[in-house]
């Protein structure tokens, strides 16, 4: 007599569960910008509870930043337009998912679009075709966001010592570009929007960012072969 | 007034976010938009980076090295499809150790 093992189906990883847990070096990467936005906007003349709110209302930063220093600066007009010029890609973020998720719920859309942010983006661009995935990260990464800067508004004195974290986000940076660098056309755009966001970080609200980037764009944009990048 | 600024800028954010995820279907991006739609993830990290970079190089040149070293073990590690976690790791580990190494160098420099 023969019997037959059938080992039991292990089971899956879920969509969400795995999308959190993919969240995970890029919370610990925006850890020391978070606690730092964290101790800045406690600092800031509005009152802590305005300026955490911005984590929640805003949600991205460096326009964070922006806006409460060009508010307490005596612009407020400014403000809302430093803020906004600051988040213009996130037009073309979601210009980028609107295709894939066109078939989603109204209600999913509108959760998923407010929690849109870079790195959430990049989970996005990850598994094009899991929206749980996407969503499992980019919650877990709003919980984190609200903890991380509320620590820094709220109690300063907890704050660590940031000076080895705070190599985080450039590394973090850097890890994720080595993957978003795919051809000629890429490493083009980005090499100039590096070296364009280190020449203009001097200018006032952040403007140097947004200058970078649309030179980084234009330049990635006139090449025209997608020439790949040998690893 | 604080929070008018900041209920307005959540607003026009918003809008930003939402814009074609919720009106996709009356919203048309201008065809040379959506041949540059792949190169805005990678020129935003980018411009941060640079921006970054300017700021530690302001800070001393042991933390600039330090970082340096960091970045390109990050990248080498990140390069051959490892985790970012690793890559990340391996970065933040380098940069310590540079970053004593450096101090040890300053202090034994007259």
């Amino acid at each position: 007599m023969t019997t037959t093992l059938i080992s039991p189906p292990v089971p899956e990883t879920p969509a969400w569960r795995a999308g959190a847990q993919a969240m995970v070096p890029l919370m610990l990467a925006v850890t020391p910008q978070g606690l730092t936005l964290g101790l800045a906007l406690g600092q800031m003349p509005t009152g802590r509870l305005a300026a955490w709110a911005t984590s929640s209302l805003i949600y991205s930063g460096s326009a964070q930043l922006a806006l409460v220093s060009a508010y307490v600066g005596g612009a407020g007009l400014t403000a809302i337009v430093v803020a906004l010029v600051i988040n213009a890609r996130l037009l073309f973020y979601s210009a980028a998912m609107a295709p894939l998720w066109r078939d989603r719920p109204l209600g999913w859309r509108v959760l998923a679009g407010y929690l849109l942010i870079d790195p959430s983006y990049v989970l996005a661009q990850e598994k094009r075709r899991e929206p749980a995935y996407y969503l499992g990260g980019a919650v877990v990464l709003w919980i984190w966001w609200q903890l991380v800067t509320g620590a820094g508004v709220l109690m300063p004195s907890v704050v660590p010592d940031l000076k080895v974290l705070s190599a985080a986000a450039p590394l973090c940076f850097v890890a994720l570009l080595t993957g978003a660098v795919k051809d000629r056309r890429s490493l083009t755009a980005a090499g100039t929007a590096a070296v364009g966001g280190a020449a203009l970080a001097t200018l006032p609200g952040s403007a140097g960012l947004a200058v970078a980037m649309i030179a980084g764009v234009a330049a990635g944009s006139v090449i025209r072969t997608g020439k790949k990048v040998s690893s | 007034m604080m929070w008018l600024v900041i209920l307005a800028a959540a607003a026009g954010t918003l809008a930003l976010r939402l814009s074609f995820l919720v009106a996709g279907r009356h919203l048309k991006l201008p065809a040379w938009t959506t041949r540059i739609t792949d190169l805005v993830f990678p020129v935003a990290i980018a411009a941060l980076l640079g921006a970054t970079l300017r700021g530690v190089a302001t800070g001393g040149l042991g933390d600039f090295v330090a970082l340096l070293a960091g970045m390109v073990v990050t990248g080498l590690i990140a390069r051959r499809g490892r985790s970012i976690l690793l890559a990340m790791g391996a970065g933040l580990a380098t940069v310590f150790v540079t970053g004593l190494i450096a101090v040890a160098f300053a202090a034994g420099t007259p």
